[in-house]
């Protein structure tokens, strides 16, 4: 057993000040941002605001946990609600101002209100080496079965598909832009842009890699009519009796037409 | 992976054997030890019986329990924690859960088995933990230790299904309200999916807090603050059957029924607003018992008052269930005591002020509940007069039922609770009718049957089950007393399997009735399934949505796709059950587009339609395609007409702008008049 007087308060300002320094500057470390930033919400403001208000109070450490990680979260229920009045809104400055302000008072307040024969009573966990290997083995087993988790899940969003989409294009008057968007297998297709019977444009072997985004503007002939849609048809090169995607777009009929211009731009995604 | 998870009969006969070489070993190491380690009492200054953990509580009231409570630390506080046998039901806990992840994997990829893989990996969790907690050779640490640790393995249970995103219901709604919080740096920002959701920010500022702050995700965010949650659910939960029964035994095993309730596992585990509302309301509740024992101790008013406040803004129902337990607690001790002094009636008399001033802000949340309620009404109105059958119990409404032995257990889980619940009141009434809460508690257990009648309806069933895990706080306690009761005829060896029997049985019936067979393992995709139709081409639907068409456009199209659309998509679909006037359901079933589609389509200010071509392919697992409230709903013999999906093609006007394999999106702002 210790017998530490403030250590606690110690160790709650010096995490509370990390997280607010990198969260003031801007800290692109996860691990350091979460490490600190994680009980500023979820403990640390509880823990706090029972050190100030209760300061000579004995705690059972279970009570003392559960107290800490409820008022934490009714805390920043309630000071969520207090931020959004405020002209800065939900915001990092404002939570990491509130959230260690309020942490930040609440510990000072307590150093000041604790008596002096105040102790903190820790407990020590005996550890035998056989517990440590069983338990270094459970999170092992644990890992694995994350990592089993992890790779079932991918199950869940493959394959990826391909897809076709047309929109009229705001940047470039009288035209459309058309995109293919390949799935999870390198496939070549063959893209036929169409009005009634009249072919626009024709890509008769366009390859694609998995997952790659290929993207055009076309520009419209004048003789598009409210008749017949400006039609997209995509076909994969070994199946060229049906489309294997169809879309298209009802133009009221061109006015000013210009002569058929491309402008062609691949994404890998 | 195939061949690995297609001999499950050997996997599990290996994790047998480890399970077994790893508690012999465990054993024989700490064997000697246990010999010399004296048996201590099992928490500070209780009354404990040493080496059984039992407290002679007989004629002690809850102030005299207090007093005993509030005692300095005994002397097995001042001496260093043991862990007894954590470490090995830790790893028994790795084990189950790698047999769980093995069943998710051989969901995924169709492989037989995958069932009784889940079943045996769940029961792995879950048992050999439970007898642990159960024995009386546990301390009172090692029991909270296996609580959190069976409370943490049962989440991993859940987050193991979904271990990248977000694949329940109710998570899309949360997401949505994070997503906008974020953007717009305010709360109520109104909710696609939800109609009430956003007026209850509780959840989302507490994610919104934790993203800002810890530069974490969206979803690890909500799964952390989740976690922790629960985690203060069970201590919180554990703390009050303490103080109420004041043996860390029987507080055990009532914490344990309460994990086998049938919400626990699965959805109560969601990044959803209800998971938030329960610690709270368990962590107030405590607090209010502290209270009452100390009453001129203001700390735990304090706490009581910040929690119901807290809890009012986070999840209405959960709110509404303390209170009324605060009131009726009340009632109780003024009976009792012929007095309001020293009982709950400040923290009632706030949460009903807390309540009454939220509606200020919530008061749409009255139609919200009101609705369910009167069609469940109204359908046990029709049942009761023969007009419609009642709702077969574990069918879903594609047809299908879960295996037999599920459903008899299952059956056999329910039935136990019923026999429990006169036995444990016989006890209470004995032994411990002095002590108000318990007799409220045992007051709300009474009312029981009720909520699993309702599992009858179909519009009943939802409303069942979740009033089925509210009142479980108080069917656990004194289910768990009865079953303590009841080990008493036999033998002392034979009431620890007794007791970890009887639980089990009814976390497995818990486990079954509390989420749908089919939704339970993941797999392939399914028709209006909820986690089982998240798959790549919505998401590639609604990323591209939000690319290309900018946030904010009116959608029109089913339960699944608006998910995505709103969520991931950052859209508005239209949802007459998230309070939008119109309900463009019949759009979609017509098979002709014409004047009445037209004008609905305009009412709703639609200006896409998203049609998925695989509504046709199978009947809707959760009952509907497109809203609770549309024709033929929880009764579809058959899928949707394809001609009827495919109606929209060829329409002069109507834009078709996209395809991918299953899911064509049209424009419809030329004929809705909702041109940009």
């Amino acid at each position: 057993m210790k017998h530490l007087r403030s250590i606690d308060l110690v160790v709650v300002s010096a995490v509370t000040l990390l997280s607010f320094t990198v969260t003031i500057f801007g800290v692109d470390n996860t691990l350091v941002r979460a490490t600190s930033g994680l009980p500023l919400v979820l403990l640390l403001p509880g823990y706090a605001a029972l050190a100030a208000l209760f300061p000579s109070r004995r705690f059972g450490a279970i009570e003392r946990l559960v107290l800490s990680i409820g008022v934490s979260i009714a805390i920043t229920i309630l000071g969520g609600l207090l931020i959004h009045v405020t002209p800065w809104g939900l915001q990092h400055y404002s939570w990491v101002s509130l959230l260690g302000g309020l942490v930040l008072l609440g510990t000072a307040v307590a150093a000041v209100r604790r008596s002096d024969n105040f102790c903190l009573t820790m407990q020590s966990i005996r550890f035998k080496r056989v517990d440590a290997f069983v338990l270094g083995l459970a999170l092992t087993v644990l890992v694995a079965g994350g990592a089993v988790a992890v790779y079932a899940a991918q199950y869940q969003y493959t394959p990826d598909y391909a897809s076709l989409w047309m929109l009229p294009s705001e940047d470039v008057e009288n035209s459309v832009r058309i995109g293919v968007r390949n799935g999870s297998w390198a496939t070549t297709y063959r893209l036929r842009i169409r009005t009634g019977d009249e072919t626009i444009r024709e890509w008769s072997s366009l390859s694609l890699e998995e997952e790659e985004r290929w993207e055009v503007t076309v520009s419209l002939p004048s003789e598009i009519t409210e008749d017949n849609p400006v039609e997209a048809l995509l076909y994969v090169e070994d199946h060229l009796v049906e489309p294997e995607f169809h879309v298209y777009w009802w133009f009221e009929g061109i006015k000013n037409a210009d002569d058929i211009s491309l402008s062609i731009s691949f994404q890998w995604t | 992976v195939h061949n690995v998870v297609r001999d499950l009969r050997r996997y599990v006969l290996f994790a047998v054997v480890l399970f077994g070489a790893v508690l012999t070993v465990h054993w024989g190491f700490t064997s000697k030890l246990r010999s010399r380690r004296s048996e201590g009492p099992t928490s500070s200054g209780h009354p404990y019986t040493p080496h059984r953990g039992v407290v002679d509580s007989r004629n002690l009231s809850v102030e005299r329990i207090a007093s005993t409570v509030a005692a300095p630390p005994s002397v097995e506080e001042r001496t260093a924690v043991e862990l007894g046998r954590f470490p090995a039901l830790a790893l028994t806990t790795a084990i189950g859960l790698l047999f769980v992840a093995l069943a998710y994997l051989a969901g995924h990829t169709e492989t037989t088995g995958a069932v009784h893989l889940f079943w045996v990996g769940i029961l792995t969790v879950f048992v050999p933990c439970a007898a642990r907690i159960i024995s009386s050779q546990s301390t009172r640490t090692e029991r909270i230790l296996l609580l959190v640790l069976l409370g943490l393995g049962l989440y991993l249970v859940k987050i193991f299904h979904s271990p990248v995103g977000f694949t329940f219901y109710d998570e899309f709604s949360n997401w949505r309200s994070v997503n906008d919080i974020v953007k717009s740096q305010q709360l109520f920002n109104t909710n696609p999916l939800h109609r009430v959701s956003h007026l209850y920010p509780g959840l989302p500022a507490v994610v919104t807090g934790t993203m800002n702050i810890s530069g974490l995700g969206i979803f690890p965010s909500g799964i952390i603050v989740i976690g922790i949650a629960r985690v203060t659910l069970i201590l919180a939960t554990y703390l009050v059957f303490e103080q109420l029964t004041s043996t860390s035994r029987t507080a055990g095993i009532a914490t344990l029924v309460f994990m086998a309730n049938p919400t626990f596992v699965f959805f109560n585990a969601q990044v959803a607003y209800e998971s938030l509302g329960w610690p709270i309301a368990a962590i107030t509740m405590f607090a209010a018992v502290k209270h009452v024992q100390r009453p001129k101790d203001p700390l735990r008013l304090v706490v009581a008052v910040v929690g119901v406040a807290a809890l009012t803004v986070t999840h209405h129902l959960t709110s509404y269930a303390l209170v009324a337990l605060l009131l009726l607690w009340t009632g109780v001790h003024v009976i009792h005591k012929r007095t309001l002094r020293d009982g709950p009636a400040l923290i009632a008399l706030l949460g009903v002020i807390s309540i009454l001033l939220w509606f200020l802000v919530s008061s749409s949340v009255i139609e919200y509940v009101r609705l369910p309620i009167g069609r469940a009404a109204n359908e046990l109105t029709q049942v009761l007069s023969g007009e419609v059958p009642s709702r077969q119990l574990f069918r879903d409404y594609a047809g299908h039922m879960p295996p037999f032995w599920e459903r008899a257990i299952a059956y056999a889980g329910a039935g136990v609770v019923l026999l429990g619940i006169p036995i444990g009141l016989w006890r209470i009434w004995k032994r411990y009718r002095s002590n108000t809460l318990l007799v409220a508690l045992a007051t709300v257990a009474l009312a029981y049957p009720l909520p699993l009648g309702l599992r009858f309806l179909v519009y009943g069933n939802e409303i069942g089950n979740r009033t089925t895990g509210h009142m479980f706080f108080a069917v656990s306690l004194v289910f768990a007393i009865a079953v303590i009761t009841a080990a008493r005829v036999l033998p002392s060896a034979a009431r620890l399997v007794f007791i970890t029997g009887i639980i089990a049985v009814v976390f497995v019936s818990g486990v079954s009735t509390g989420w749908a067979h089919w939704s339970r393992l993941s797999g392939p995709y399914l028709v209006a399934a909820d986690t089982r139709s998240v798959e790549s081409q919505s998401i590639q639907v609604a990323v591209w949505a939000r690319d290309e068409l900018g946030a904010g456009n009116r959608f029109a199209t089913d339960r699944t796709n608006r998910q995505r659309l709103a969520s991931q998509g950052e859209q508005d679909p239209v949802s007459f059950t998230a309070g939008d006037t119109v309900d463009t359901s019949s759009v979609f079933f017509s098979r002709e587009f014409g004047p009445i589609e037209i004008e609905a389509l305009r009412v709703g200010g639609i200006e896409y339609l998203v049609v998925d071509r695989r509504l046709a392919s199978g009947l809707p697992m959760v009952g509907f395609y497109f809203e609770p409230g549309e024709d033929n709903a929880y009764r579809h013999q058959t899928p949707v007409a394809p001609d009827a999906l495919a109606k929209f093609d060829g329409v002069q006007g109507v834009n078709r702008i996209f395809e991918t394999k299953d899911i064509v999106v049209y424009d419809v702002r030329a004929v809705t008049n909702e041109a940009p």
